[in-house]
């Protein structure tokens, strides 16, 4: 797998527009503004949705309801993250791709993603009523949660280390 | 005297661990990043509501009061994450310019939601219900997005235009 991705990492070094977000020094620092913008609202919905599910925080509104209301900014939001994660990706592709933090961050990613398309549809299943909601979807809530922490962290670890 | 406190923040036990310790100033930033993304989170979807672009039949002072306490929180953690990593180097984040930006907008931020709560919310125009708010609530609402944005770029910009330690 190192040989494959090296091959991909030697082809991006040689594109006209790696070396032109190379040059202009503001382009990563601002995608990267960017991506951080993408990640909160991510994990504010989660965690929202979490705290809810705790019954800490929004009892005006149903889980389900909250659900909802966070469903489309997220989609957003991880569209954002591809595209700004891509750029960084084109700017520096050896810090991310040969290194196994950002693999295992992608893993994370994907494991998380499944799990929390899962527990969105079950919410939603019910159109605008609320879904009886058991402890299993407020314990699920808590893991997709702390999965987006674990992501987040893996992210700004890329800088330091693997 | 600026020179003296920020050599004693640096020379202090708390300062020489931050920037001699391995892995310290990688975990404190992680907590510093989690947090600002907390609060930057948490106040878009207050600022929203102001505005009246999201959650307008969430009644608004309670969405407000709802959500408040995860974005101070978030705010504590990471002023104490900051400070941790401003003694890990007080000379070079002093003299940075992306980092007194910041500071100066995050005073910008406090005086904004200072004035919301003190003169629109007790002007008595803001009522706790559904739909849409007065014109002060809205604008306090944009001017809040906009600082915290500058915020996070700033702070990006400043890992870019300084060594950390």
């Amino acid at each position: 797998m190192d040989d494959w991705l090296q091959g991909i990492v030697d082809w991006i070094d040689g594109l006209t527009i790696h070396a032109a977000v190379q040059d202009a020094g503001w382009v990563v620092p601002a995608v990267q503004s960017v991506h951080i913008a993408a990640v909160a609202v991510v994990l504010t919905g989660a965690l929202i949705l979490a705290l809810r599910g705790m019954e800490l925080v929004g009892r005006h509104w149903s889980l389900t309801r909250w659900s909802r209301y966070f469903h489309g900014s997220t989609i957003a939001a991880l569209w954002v993250l591809l595209a700004t994660g891509l750029l960084m990706i084109l700017a520096e592709p050896e810090r991310e791709l040969m290194n196994w933090i950002f693999r295992a961050k992608m893993l994370t990613v994907i494991v998380t993603l499944l799990i929390a398309q899962t527990m969105s549809r079950r919410l939603r299943r019910g159109g605008h009523s609320p879904v009886p909601v058991g402890g299993g979807v407020r314990l699920t809530a808590i893991l997709i949660l702390l999965l987006w922490t674990g992501v987040a962290t893996a992210g700004r670890w890329i800088a330091y280390a693997g | 005297m600026i020179d003296t406190l920020l050599d004693a923040i640096g020379d202090s036990a708390v300062g020489m661990f931050v920037a001699e310790n391995a892995t310290a100033f990688p975990w404190i930033e992680v907590i510093h990043v989690l947090g600002i993304v907390v609060v930057f989170g948490s106040i878009l979807l207050v600022d929203l509501r102001l505005m009246g672009l999201a959650a307008r039949d969430y009644p608004a002072l309670t969405f407000s009061r709802t959500i408040l306490p995860v974005t101070w929180t978030a705010f504590i953690v990471a002023v104490v994450t900051g400070a941790l990593m401003f003694a890990s180097n007080p000379h070079g984040y002093f003299g940075n310019t992306m980092f007194r930006v910041k500071m100066l907008l995050l005073l910008a931020a406090g005086l904004n939601m200072l004035v919301f709560h003190l003169i629109t919310m007790r002007g008595g125009r803001m009522t706790d219900g559904p739909g849409p708010l007065p014109g002060g609530a809205r604008m306090a609402g944009l001017f809040s997005l906009t600082l915290w944005l500058a915020i996070i770029a700033c702070g990006r910009w400043i890992g870019f235009t300084m060594a950390p330690f």
